[in-house]
């Protein structure tokens, strides 16, 4: 018996020539360009034309002034003074979270009982949406009842209470403090992806050659980490240049002006004093520190100088001077080990040592949430006891329903705020998922053909403004975004929020993509395309599926960074129809009477517990989320 | 320059045992090869010599002191990796140096050490090239000069050729033997390669399955081979393994008749005193100086070699003849040689 292989029709039209980018390629980046131009491009440029604007809201009218807006800005004292206070905090935080980062790092790519938790557990600072992390931090540094004072009363450290954020310098560092927090994870997520890229052998050489740990760390481990630490450098110092919500929550720039960073100079300018020609200029300084500082990353990750060809050819190389030999052995000392413990006891101490080390990371990631999750099971009224004390009388599920269920809510208490809770759950749950599809969609087309074609000039120009875009503070388009949201009418829909996000999440999901079809060998497509599939097809039936790790650790970041938005959100919604859960929770600390502590923090966990599910669910894809490369704020 | 003896080593991972009870005493200077399929063991046999892994069981002397509860570092053991493991931020001479630094060896003297290695190895031109700029040779080459730079106590070799081209591992392998002999350091070389084994070693441990199977020189593992595994695995093609009752010569199915294709030729006429099978001729590949036959025997396909086919084709019957010298015999059962 033999079977008949059909009969391969006659190829009827000549087809290009290898080697020429396939109009497919186009076609796959074509929406992901054309949607950031117009969400990101126009905008910035829109931006531009403002600062160039003296603006009056009440009159509406428009005079043009120049570079007068820019030239007012560098005479300001007010602005020299939150430079340096941004640099300071842009330092304290990169050197802080470089630090901790490291030290989790290392710890973390150990092998031990429980890595996989501890690494989510280690997660959970920087899932929590930044206005969550704001919330909890402020009640734990508050004056007259917060946790930590509360604490140091029940230690019988009482005389040490104060209200922590009162002082200006203080509060800075508090702050500062706060980012790191909440940014730390992301630089040991980035390093880790490092260090397992790292192959063992280089260890055990150095061992065999008679490095111990820090010798080693110092020798080899650094060195080795020396392109993600720039690159984690440059973007912690960005996160650190737009860090908006947690001074927003924390402090709104005060005591005083002490906390007043840049950013937070053009927040006031723009939205809150409602000069939007100033406000435009100072956030468009920020957005050209932030593009120098993208031009720097560019420089140091983009394509390296070229390697010196090995110059000697395999058979050049082999013969040595056979004339006689010119140096002779040297007579080294003879080999001493040095005196050091038994191995059984360093290997005691060491162990000893290392579950400190794990213990501590534990300590600071999950304290904080554990004081939160318990804080939200309280009875409200314990929160404000004085003197305040951390022990709590009781447990009640009272702020959930009251936040949750109003109406079934005793004694109808039930303040407006905690009312619209459910409806921004809704909100964020609907917008997320809208947006992480649609960027991710789109992303992975476009990521597929610049993982393809990167080296042709079209496409090459058009990553470079990918990643320029990736730095733009997101304070920069959101004044834009407020003046055409108006005009056409999408201020307070879904819709709207939907738009502004694709503005971050489509640059960060096609890039994220790129990346990972980059480690995937291209003879794969040629297979596809040899047997016959059309390059749709190859793409969905071959590509798709391999790629699947990436995409779903593009989906997990994209929808991190949706849920966890406050500033669109903020400035774009203003009743409760659109309004997210970030939003609505920053809402409790602005309402006119006093703050409902017990529904605020029930509306916290309610709020951190998705993300926080994803960093225990998925956290093997956020480990290769960061290897490729996915840099969220 | 150290003699290493290994005395009942043992490894296990959780349940499964990798080494079983392991003995072997290498002198002073020697140059040992540990030869096997992969997974046998025998790369952690060189990692717990070396101290990366630590031994369940056992002992390891060097020079008679046992050194099983020193690290690595206190061992002054150099191991070449099989990638190589080149400090791939630092130049050359940096990764030369670098155990002599740790060895707070003055800075002339390692300047001077350095040179000697370097001349010794050719690398001189290289010296302030980054790994990523040397070709698989001169990586290869840098890698052997870092382990000797500081006359280690043994240099251990974990397959150091295998991420050559075939020519590059032929002349490299002179090389290494050339400079072991120089340089008269003990030596423990792994390799899954019998070719290499065979050539560069003054003693072979074959291994399988975690155990020795024998530990002889190079010929005697070739002509003598302690059992069939030995037999089966070293030399090429394979051995031919025939039962006692399919060969004449009253041998029956309690013993197991191995016959090299070298050994197997077509038979002129018939002789005297010798093994004969007749079969059908399947298969001729030409190999240069000779050729190997694939013959047909009974329902077994057996590999015999000729130096000129002459007019031999496919399909022809052919008889084949192997002197009573080159036959090995081994115990069905228990595989030992007989």
């Amino acid at each position: 018996m033999s079977i008949t292989i059909p009969q391969a029709p006659a190829i009827s039209r000549p087809r290009r020539r290898i080697g020429r980018i396939p109009g497919f390629a186009y076609g796959a980046v074509a929406p992901t360009l054309a949607i950031v131009i117009a969400v990101v491009g126009l905008p910035l440029a829109y931006s531009l034309y403002l600062s160039l604007h003296r603006t009056n809201p009440i009159t509406k009218r428009w005079i043009f002034v120049g570079l007068d807006n820019y030239a007012g800005m560098l005479g300001n004292a007010e602005f020299w003074a939150a430079l340096g206070r941004t640099a300071y905090f842009a330092g304290f935080s990169v050197v802080g979270t470089t630090v901790i980062g490291m030290a989790m790092a290392l710890v973390l790519n150990e092998r031990f009982a429980g890595r996989g938790f501890l690494r989510s557990v280690m997660l959970v600072p920087w899932a929590m949406a930044p206005v969550s992390v704001g919330v909890l931090w402020s009640f734990v540094y508050a004056g007259d009842y917060g946790t930590l004072n509360g604490l140091l009363t029940d230690l019988g450290l009482g005389f040490l209470v104060t209200p922590w954020l009162g002082d200006g310098f203080r509060a800075l560092n508090l702050v500062a403090l706060t980012q790191v927090w909440n940014q730390a994870p992301l630089t040991a997520l980035l390093l880790l992806a490092g260090l397992q890229s790292m192959p063992g052998n280089l260890h055990r050489a150095a061992m065999l050659d008679g490095a111990g740990p820090v010798a080693r760390f110092f020798a080899i481990t650094l060195p080795w980490l020396k392109p993600n630490l720039l690159f984690i450098a440059i973007i912690a110092t960005i996160n650190s240049l737009m860090a908006f919500d947690i001074l927003w929550i924390m402090t709104r720039g005060g005591p005083g002006a002490a906390t007043t960073v840049f950013a937070w100079l053009g927040y006031l300018y723009s939205f809150q004093f409602l000069k939007f020609g100033e406000g435009a200029a100072i956030l468009y300084g920020l957005t050209i520190l932030s593009f120098v500082l993208a031009i720097l990353y560019f420089l140091v990750l983009g394509p390296r100088q070229r390697r010196r060809a090995a110059a000697t050819s395999e058979n050049g190389d082999s013969g040595r001077a056979s004339t006689g030999r010119r140096h002779a052995m040297v007579t080294l000392p003879p080999y001493r080990a040095r005196v050091r413990l038994p191995r059984r006891v360093e290997a005691v101490l060491a162990r000893i040592g290392f579950t400190i080390a794990a213990l501590l990371i534990f300590l600071w990631s999950a304290l904080p949430v554990i004081a939160l999750v318990l804080m939200s099971i309280t009875p409200a009224s314990d929160l404000i006891r004085m003197p305040p004390t951390v022990v709590p009388s009781g447990f009640t599920l009272h702020n959930f329903t009251a936040v949750l269920a109003p109406e079934l809510a005793s004694g109808n208490e039930t303040s407006v705020q905690a009312k619209r809770v459910p409806l921004s759950l809704l909100n964020s749950f609907v917008v997320g998922v809208v947006v992480v599809t649609i960027s991710v969609a789109l992303g992975t087309l476009a990521g597929y053909a610049f993982a393809r074609h990167g080296k042709a000039r079209f496409f090459r120009i058009s990553l470079w403004g990918l990643l320029l875009t990736r730095m733009t503070p997101a304070l920069t388009l959101v004044l834009p975004f407020f003046v055409i949201f108006r005009t056409l009418g999408l201020i307070d829909t879904r819709t709207g929020l939907v738009i502004a996000y694709s503005s971050i999440l489509l640059p960060l999901s096609a890039w994220m993509m790129k990346s990972y079809f980059e480690g995937i060998p291209a003879s794969l497509d040629r297979a596809a395309l040899i047997d016959g599939c059309s390059r749709l097809k190859m793409l969905w039936k071959i590509l798709l599926p391999v790629a699947r790790p990436g995409i779903i650790a593009a989906a997990i970041f994209c929808f991190l960074v949706s849920w966890n938005e406050f500033l669109f959100a903020l400035i774009l919604t203003s009743t409760p129809n659109a309004q997210t859960i970030p939003v609505v929770l920053s809402g409790f600390l602005s309402q006119a009477r006093f703050y409902e502590y017990g529904p605020m923090f029930a509306a916290s966990v309610l709020s951190i517990a998705p993300p926080v599910l994803v960093a225990f669910l998925f956290q093997r894809y956020l480990v290769q989320g960061a290897l490729s490369g996915a840099v969220k704020g | 320059m150290t003699s290493i003896n290994i005395r009942a080593v043992s490894k296990s991972y959780a349940q499964h045992r990798v080494l079983k009870g392991l003995d072997l005493d290498i002198a002073d200077g020697e140059f040992i090869s540990f030869l096997g399929p992969s997974g046998c063991g025998k790369s952690t046999l060189l990692y717990c010599i070396a101290g990366l892994e630590e031994i369940s069981t056992g002992s390891i002397l060097f020079d008679g002191r046992d050194i099983s509860g020193l690290a690595p570092r206190d061992r002054n053991i150099a191991l070449v990796f099989q990638d190589y493991a080149l400090y791939p931020h630092m130049a050359v001479r940096d990764n030369m140096a670098f155990p002599l630094r740790q060895q707070k060896v003055s800075t002339e003297d390692i300047k001077r050490q350095v040179a000697w290695a370097a001349e010794l190895l050719g690398l001189e031109e290289l010296l302030d090239r980054s790994p990523a700029e040397l070709s698989g040779g001169q990586r290869q080459r840098v890698a052997v000069g870092r382990a000797i730079v500081r006359n280690p106590a043994a240099l251990l070799m974990d397959e150091p050729l295998s991420n050559l081209d075939a020519s590059l591992r032929v002349r490299m392998r002179t090389e290494i033997k050339r400079l072991q002999r120089e340089l008269a350091v003990t030596t423990i070389f792994v390799t899954h390669d019998q070719e290499e084994a065979m050539v560069l070693s003054d003693r072979i441990a074959v291994m399988h399955d975690g155990v020795l199977q024998q530990f002889a020189d190079p010929m005697a593992v070739y002509r003598e081979p302690a059992n069939q595994f030995v037999a089966g695995f070293i030399g090429s093609p394979q051995m031919n393994f025939l039962p006692g009752s399919a060969v004449s010569g009253g041998q029956d199915d309690s013993r197991v008749v191995g016959i090299r294709p070298h050994d197997l030729t077509p038979s002129a006429g018939a002789e005297d005193g010798a093994l004969s099978l007749t079969g059908e001729l399947a298969l001729i590949e030409p190999a240069g100086p000779i050729h190997f036959l694939d013959v047909q025997i009974g329902d077994r396909m057996v590999k015999a070699t000729c130096g000129d086919p002459g007019g031999l084709r496919p399909g022809a019957s052919l008889t084949l003849t192997a002197a009573d010298r080159s036959i090995h015999l081994f115990d069905r059962a228990s595989g030992a040689r007989v």
